[in-house]
């Protein structure tokens, strides 16, 4: 049966040799920089040490240990939930308003202010989370952020922003859309752009609206990106957006209800006492979840709709 | 012919751009008018739309006493492009079979591929990958080679691909055509809206790299310019988030850069990359209005 | 699915073994190396073979300004003897500890590494992998005059760490501008303390009417500031500032954390056994709180935290004090009045102010009592410095490096070449303590070495000329062992390793902490309770008998005599 098999990928590769030979350069590439030092996930499991032989795969094992103090620790259950809301938040927000522009950049009919403004929204995403936070400061400040001196202009109460923890879920979807949407619309772009002019004419020559045309072509093509950038997306849904979270929200207690996720958690527990077999750990827990929740919706995804599947 | 009711769609998906627009540049434009503005004004009486008590010390402050700014500009723009055309070359020619159909395996390797975005090896394994085995410590290909392709920019393209009707590659290779020649003849020229996008992200993520600078390049000479600006962003990081108070009184007179310095560096680093996106976006942008893709 | 699943893994294993194979003879075990080195002589008559030295250590710029000159000045005075050249790594401060572990995983050459207790991984935690060389024998060995000269067993002694055999050992030379660390200062602005009729800052109570001025008469302006980001006003720093009691009497209670950052009291009872409170305001233990004495008796445990409270309602500081990084900022522009930080920064803060606001004058409060009162032997200090050049074990050229140290610290002109530069080109000498920079010369381009990786000591420490004598004298006092009294837990190092996962789990909490220190939470009470409940589920109790289990320990050996 094994030499039934090796036939037939003998066959199938003899078969394709030239689209075979164009993958084996990205295949051994992947193997080098991505397989190989994936023998770094045993880290999780030892007791790391730099001069252990075998290039530190040789340190001491010591099983769970190192999974401990996240575990253990009765808020990781509450970490894991924030990680997943903020980022389902940001996944869905993100990809609605990627869409939705692009959407309209594209039924936009003056040529230059097309291009200025999508090269405005574009802009943002050269601004690091540092700087973002020390204007954010200014936005948002209690005592003379810009927010609360318009509130307290039109008579309503300012908001204690910095101390209040329901806001931020809502203020960081905005700030990110803020920084990355336009940045993110590109794709779409690219995608409305190969679609074939031939389907918008013979649907103008049927008489269709520019909003049936929208909603009846545009979008629906559109579809299977979607289903790509959400697959892509939830692979790291279990991953927080450390840089953003850390920057905005600093180490402010009073914000961590609604803001603590798993990067920062395991930032501040191990910034004294770094270890890499305790970080490791966590960072495999963050893969393998991320890892089931993509096969999962692959498998979901594959049902509906073959096309769109990723794998 | 717009009808009425085309018309208002334009209109107000213009509307809506022009205003996404604006908040996306606001903050930008304060900004930009904050990095000119006197830093104590700053601090104490906020940002303003206009520059008052303008102010150039912060750009001075970046560009004297290094004179590794020109150079990193050299070494960034160097890399960014050598790492751009890695990158849309090692994709394209990944994605492309992945998108065949006749290709029995690549619902496989595409899982392989998709793999790497969820397994990392961490830092240990990947400094000892660069400094130990492949010996790239100090070298201008470690921060070529590794960033070079990535499953992300496989995923986008094959999805591109499998837009363009197989009946092309078909009729060609009915003529003899080799997938060689079908990739690069045919499918190639119809990619360029993805390939423009690919080439955009791959030369954001190249402009942007410095950790790969900090990790493995000793050498002034190899800086990048991202990786000046991220030293200064990270020691504002460092001291206002990681020490306690002795600690920081052990390292004598250490300030945090100036607000100003921080902003002017930002803009500095954003400069070339707006000049090279007008470039590429006519090809993701021009959409329908180029007509057929076909030709 | 499957196939290319298997076969990325047999393929990766099949790497491993390869790789793993060729490990066995490249890799040292990190069980050797522990003993010290027999140290060769460093002038012997002929010069030793030329070798080049790799360091590293963290830095606020790439390249120090005039950096490879002064050591070609260097070498010119040393090559007959010591021959080396020094190749420096400057890195940023978060990447230098994880550095030197990938370094030595990679097999790179290593010879001289900044640590510190705040390095990533930690002194104490390279020490007890045994990456780093003992030390012990460069130290009071007359082949070494420098180093003896510069760093006093008592010094020395309370910068040794156990190592994993329970040994102390000197692993990291240790440097430091002052020998204790408590030379804290009140920057404000005497300009305005002058026109408001309060003169100078004197006492608790002259501070606080200079706040109300401020509050009443600088709209927009904050009486103080402090880097609520990181650091909480209460109880540690209010209670320096506040103190009237002597700290010398009585004193048999540990005022800062044992442990770092995790606020783990001591007291010592009259039977010399260590008790640790298992409550992180320590009063609220009664056990703990019975082994006070004296006037601490009495200490009222919420004291701090209420004036906290007090300055928080009251609008001495902004609102969102928990967000505020850059308090030096906010002084020097004007928007706040005051913020603490050392002494030894008064110039360089100085020199911003007044350069920047038109009027403004410096004024320094010193805020510990008996340092600025000048009582004799009026600091105590546990002679920790915070900052270490290391020797990793894989190096071989640990000799090299300690002979060069030693060149440094044999003379002030040798120290004053490195730290400050060339005399008459980059600084000009005045006297033999104090330093000023030459007419017209630009702080941008100058010489501007960090002495905190290598040259620091305060035998050689020069203070620059335009700082106020009260403030020199201060700190000269600071940096002398002999007008410092060594505290009773001088020399102890936590081992974290034992507890590292409550520690972990501890370190989530510690924010809580900082925002009750900063007087955010309204109902104080309710609050200490529930970050003891969040303290006591990470596992406060197990800390605080690790602690006190390995301070009877260092008891034993350097019994409590009283302070």
């Amino acid at each position: 049966m094994a030499g039934q098999k090796r036939g037939g990928f003998a066959k199938e590769i003899s078969r394709n040799k030239y689209l075979y030979l164009m993958m084996l350069p990205g295949i051994l590439f992947f193997l080098l920089f991505n397989y190989l030092p994936m023998a770094g996930l045993y880290f999780a499991f030892v007791k790391y040490h730099p001069l252990a032989p075998a290039f530190g795969l040789g340190s001491q094992f010591v099983g769970l240990k190192n999974f401990e103090y996240f575990f253990a620790s009765k808020d990781w259950l509450k970490i894991t939930a924030n990680t997943l809301f903020l980022n389902t938040v940001f996944i869905t927000s993100g990809i609605v308003v990627q869409l939705g522009l692009a959407v309209c950049l594209n039924e936009m009919t003056m040529k230059m202010a097309k291009k200025i403004s999508q090269t405005f929204m574009f802009l943002p995403n050269f601004i690091s989370w540092t700087v973002v936070s020390v204007m954010s400061i200014a936005l948002f400040s209690t005592d003379e952020g810009i927010i609360n001196h318009v509130l307290v202009l039109f008579g309503m109460t300012p908001i204690n922003f910095y101390q209040n923890a329901s806001v931020w879920p809502t203020l960081l979807a905005i700030l990110r859309i803020w920084k990355g949407a336009g940045f993110g619309s590109v794709i779409y772009l690219a995608s409305i752009a190969g679609i074939d002019a031939e389907i918008y004419e013979a649907a103008t020559i049927d008489g269709a609206s520019r909003l049936a045309r929208i909603f009846r072509i545009t979008i629906p093509m559109l579809k299977t990106t979607t289903a790509m950038l959400l697959i892509m997306n939830i692979g790291s849904i279990f991953y927080g957006d450390f840089g953003m979270i850390y920057a905005l929200i600093n180490d402010n207690p009073m914000l961590r209800s609604t803001t603590d996720v798993i990067d920062t958690y395991v930032y501040r527990a191990l910034r004294m006492y770094n270890d890499i077999g305790m970080s490791s750990a966590v960072g495999l827990f963050q893969s393998v979840i991320g890892f089931i929740t993509v096969v999962l919706a692959n498998r979901v995804i594959n049902k509906l709709d073959k096309e769109s599947a990723l794998f | 012919m717009d009808t009425a009711a085309d018309k208002a769609v334009i209109a107000a998906c213009s509307i809506i751009c022009v205003l996404f627009a604006a908040f996306c540049a606001m903050p930008l434009w304060v900004a930009l008018v904050s990095s000119f503005t006197n830093e104590n004004t700053l601090i104490r009486e906020g940002y303003r739309l206009f520059v008052k008590d303008f102010d150039l010390t912060s750009y001075k402050l970046v560009f004297t006493g290094s004179s590794d700014v020109m150079n990193a500009y050299i070494v960034t723009i160097v890399t960014t492009f050598f790492g751009m055309a890695l990158t849309v070359l090692l994709t394209a020619s990944l994605a492309y079979p992945l998108s065949v159909e006749s290709v029995k395996y690549r619902s496989k390797i595409s899982f392989f591929i998709y793999a790497t975005m969820l397994f990392n090896g961490g830092l240990v394994p990947n400094y000892l990958l660069i400094s130990r085995f492949l010996h790239l410590r100090d070298n201008i290909l470690v921060l070529i080679i590794p960033a070079a392709l990535n499953a992300y920019n496989v995923f986008l393209m094959r999805n591109y691909f499998a837009t363009i009707p197989p009946s092309l590659a078909e009729s060609a290779r009915i003529d003899g055509a080799t997938d060689i020649t079908i990739f690069a003849k045919i499918i190639l020229p119809l990619a360029k809206p993805i390939l423009a996008t690919i080439a955009l992200f791959a030369s954001m993520g190249y402009w942007n790299e410095w950790y790969r600078v900090l990790l493995y390049i000793d050498n002034r000479k190899l800086f990048t310019l991202q990786f000046l600006i991220m030293r200064l962003q990270q020691q504002v990081d460092f001291l206002t988030s990681n020490l306690n108070a002795s600690a920081r009184a052990a390292l004598g007179n250490l300030t945090i850069p100036t607000i100003g310095i921080r902003l002017a560096t930002a803009m500095i680093s954003i400069g070339p990359i707006v000049l090279l996106y007008p470039i590429l976006q006519r090809y993701f942008i021009s959409g329908i209005m180029v007509g057929s893709v076909k030709g | 699915m499957k196939f290319s699943l298997k076969s990325a893994m047999a393929l990766l294993t099949a790497l491993l073994f390869i790789t793993a194979g060729c490990a066995g003879n490249g890799a040292a075990t990190p069980a050797q190396n522990t003993q010290a080195q027999e140290p060769a002589a460093p002038a012997a008559p002929a010069a030793p073979e030329r070798v080049t030295l790799e360091f590293l250590a963290p830095a606020p710029v790439t390249q120090f300004n005039d950096f490879e000159k002064v050591w070609e000045e260097v070498y010119k005075r040393t090559d007959s003897f010591l021959n080396v050249r020094v190749n420096y790594t400057l890195t940023t401060f978060d990447d230098v500890g994880q550095r030197i572990a990938l370094k030595l995983n990679a097999g790179e050459q290593l010879d001289g590494a900044f640590v510190a207790p705040w390095t990533n991984p930690s002194l104490v935690q390279m020490i007890s992998q045994g990456l780093l060389t003992n030390l012990d024998s460069y130290f009071g060995n007359p082949q070494y005059p420098g180093l003896a000269d510069c760093f006093p067993a008592d010094f020395l002694e309370a910068n040794s760490f156990l190592d994993s055999s329970g040994s102390k050992h000197v692993y990291g030379v240790p440097f430091a501008s002052s020998i204790a660390s408590t030379g804290s200062a009140l920057y404000y602005r005497k300009d305005l303390a002058e026109k408001y009729g309060i003169g100078e800052i004197t006492s608790y109570e002259t501070m606080i009417k200079y706040f109300d001025a401020i509050l009443a008469n600088e709209p927009g302006m904050y009486p103080f500031t402090i880097s609520g980001a990181i650091d909480e006003l209460a109880p540690g720093w209010l209670a320096s500032l506040y103190n009237e009691k002597s700290w010398t009497t009585d004193h048999n209670w540990k005022i800062g954390p044992l442990d770092g950052t995790n606020g783990i009291y001591v007291a010592v009872g009259d039977d010399g056994k260590a008790y640790a409170s298992r409550q992180f305001v320590p009063e609220y233990d009664p056990v703990y709180r019975a082994m006070l004495k004296g006037p601490y008796k009495d200490n009222d445990p919420l004291l701090f935290y209420n004036i906290a409270r007090e300055w928080y309602t009251k609008g001495y500081f902004e609102k969102d004090i928990l967000n505020q990084k850059d308090p030096e900022g906010q002084f020097v522009s004007g928007k706040a009045a005051s913020f603490q930080r050392g002494l030894d920064t008064y110039i360089g803060i100085a020199n911003r102010l007044e350069g920047s606001i038109a009027g403004a004058k410096i004024g320094a409060f010193i805020t510990d009592r008996d340092i600025r009162l000048n009582t004799t032997k009026n600091a105590g200090s546990d002679f920790m410095a915070w900052n270490f050049l290391a020797v990793p074990t894989t190096s071989k050229n640990a000799d090299r490096v300690m002979s060069l140290v030693n060149w440094i610290y044999e003379s002030q002109e040798n120290h004053d070449l490195l730290e400050y530069g060339i005399e008459g080109e980059h600084w000009i000498a005045d006297g033999t303590d104090k330093f000023s920079y030459p007419e017209g010369s630009d702080p941008s381009t100058n010489y501007n070495f960090t002495g905190y990786i290598l040259t620091w000591t305060p035998k050689y420490y020069r203070y620059a000329s335009d700082i106020p004598d009260n403030i020199v004298t201060a700190m000269k006092k600071l940096g002398n062992i002999e007008t410092v009294y060594k505290t009773y837990y001088a020399g102890f190092t936590f081992n974290p390793e034992p507890v590292q996962t409550e520690l972990t789990r501890m370190n989530d909490v510690v924010a809580y902490r900082r925002a009750l220190g900063c007087g955010v939470p309204e109902d104080i009470n309710a609050e200490i309770d529930r970050i003891q409940k969040l303290f006591d589920e990470a596992g406060f109790a197990k800390v605080a008998e690790e602690v006190e289990r390995q301070f009877n320990e260092f008891l034993k050996s350097n019994p409590y005599e009283g302070q």
